[in-house]
């Protein structure tokens, strides 16, 4: 398969976030719950940047990258190309998980881009409702089926290189 | 010579104990993670990874299943032991027939250690390179390369070899509260 032409570094500005994250979609009477586990390295930003996810014994289970009109999902021994981050993301996680907004949300702040609305536990947006108490985040999809996505940042040096 | 001391490992050591550090290096090698636990394992397939820092998680193999659970997260997965154990390094350590499922070469000794390869015979895309090291007859360390370049070593300190392990430490029972993914 075509390899994506090197990208250009992930804007480095933006940071990189590292820790922990789960995503459960709850079942129903006729399926169970999915979902799963993982570390994650988050590089760059919404328009260009890069996922990695990897399993508690250290394999890299996943990796994907966007720019502005493509994102590829690298998993081992398999690269698949997609229009854009959610459509990536629905493939990885069964449900579109915003990854844009996740740049903010895990620095407890509503993404720019988007209405929010603040709300007791923490505020709401794009259909989401989050609840950051840092280093930890949940984020509750409100639609049915629920999607629940827990996060926890690394903290102290590992973090942040 | 370290498959010497692989096979007798496999034949001979039958459950253990040992702490481990594990370092994660990025395929650019421009990122490590550290992490440390404890290891106990009783053939065939029941091992327990028990990681302390920096955060608490634990894997366990009972025999039929693998579980992961996260405590921060608070969230457990399972998944059935055939597809998660396969080919990978806790096979190498806790499974029932070491050569029915690896092809075992010697390597260089290096930094005191004599090191053997293990290429799984099932194709195992996620694994480029897997390889145990030995200190004599003890086991050392365990060095894994997945399909992106990703390096996870192990080191294993305070090896017990043949100690009893209560059964227990190979059951995962759910904590409350938490949520299970079965995979």
């Amino acid at each position: 398969c075509a390899q994506l032409p090197k990208a250009p570094p992930a804007d480095a500005s933006a940071g990189h976030l590292s820790g922990r994250i789960s995503v459960t979609v709850a079942g129903d009477v006729h399926n169970r719950g999915t979902g799963g586990a993982a570390s994650f390295e988050l590089f760059g930003g919404p328009e260009a940047g890069r996922l990695e996810l990897t399993s508690p014994l250290g394999a890299l289970v996943a990796r994907a990258e966007w720019r502005p009109g493509v994102a590829s999902l690298q998993t081992p021994g398999d690269e698949r190309r997609f229009d854009d981050l959610d459509a990536l993301t629905r493939e990885l996680l069964g449900e579109p998980v915003p990854v844009a907004a996740l740049f903010d949300w895990l620095r407890a702040r509503p993404w720019g881009a988007a209405p929010h609305r603040a709300t007791a536990g923490g505020f709401e947006q794009l259909g989401w409702r989050i609840e950051p108490r840092l280093p930890s985040l949940v984020a509750t999809r409100l639609a049915e089926p629920t999607v629940t996505l827990r996060a926890r940042l690394d903290g102290g040096d590992e973090g942040t290189p | 010579d370290a498959v010497d001391a692989l096979r007798d490992f496999a034949r001979d050591v039958k459950s253990g104990k040992a702490n481990f550090t594990q370092t994660v290096t990025s395929p650019d090698g421009k990122r490590k993670k550290v992490s440390s636990g404890a290891f106990e394992f009783e053939r065939p397939n029941r091992f327990r990874f028990a990681y302390a820092k920096p955060f608490e998680q634990v894997i366990v193999a009972d025999g039929t299943k693998v579980w992961i659970y996260d405590a921060d997260l608070n969230q457990a997965s399972s998944r059935k032991l055939a597809d998660a154990l396969g080919a990978t390094p806790a096979a190498l350590l806790a499974g029932a027939n070491l050569e029915r499922d690896f092809t075992l070469k010697a390597l260089a000794t290096e930094g005191g250690i004599d090191w053997v390869q293990a290429s799984p015979k099932q194709a195992e895309s996620t694994i480029q390179s897997l390889k145990l090291g030995f200190k004599g007859r003890d086991l050392a360390a365990m060095e894994i390369v997945d399909g992106f370049g990703q390096r996870s070593r192990l080191d294993f300190s305070a090896v017990q070899a043949n100690v009893p392990v209560a059964a227990e430490r190979f059951q995962f029972k759910l904590p409350a509260g938490a949520d299970l993914i079965e995979q």
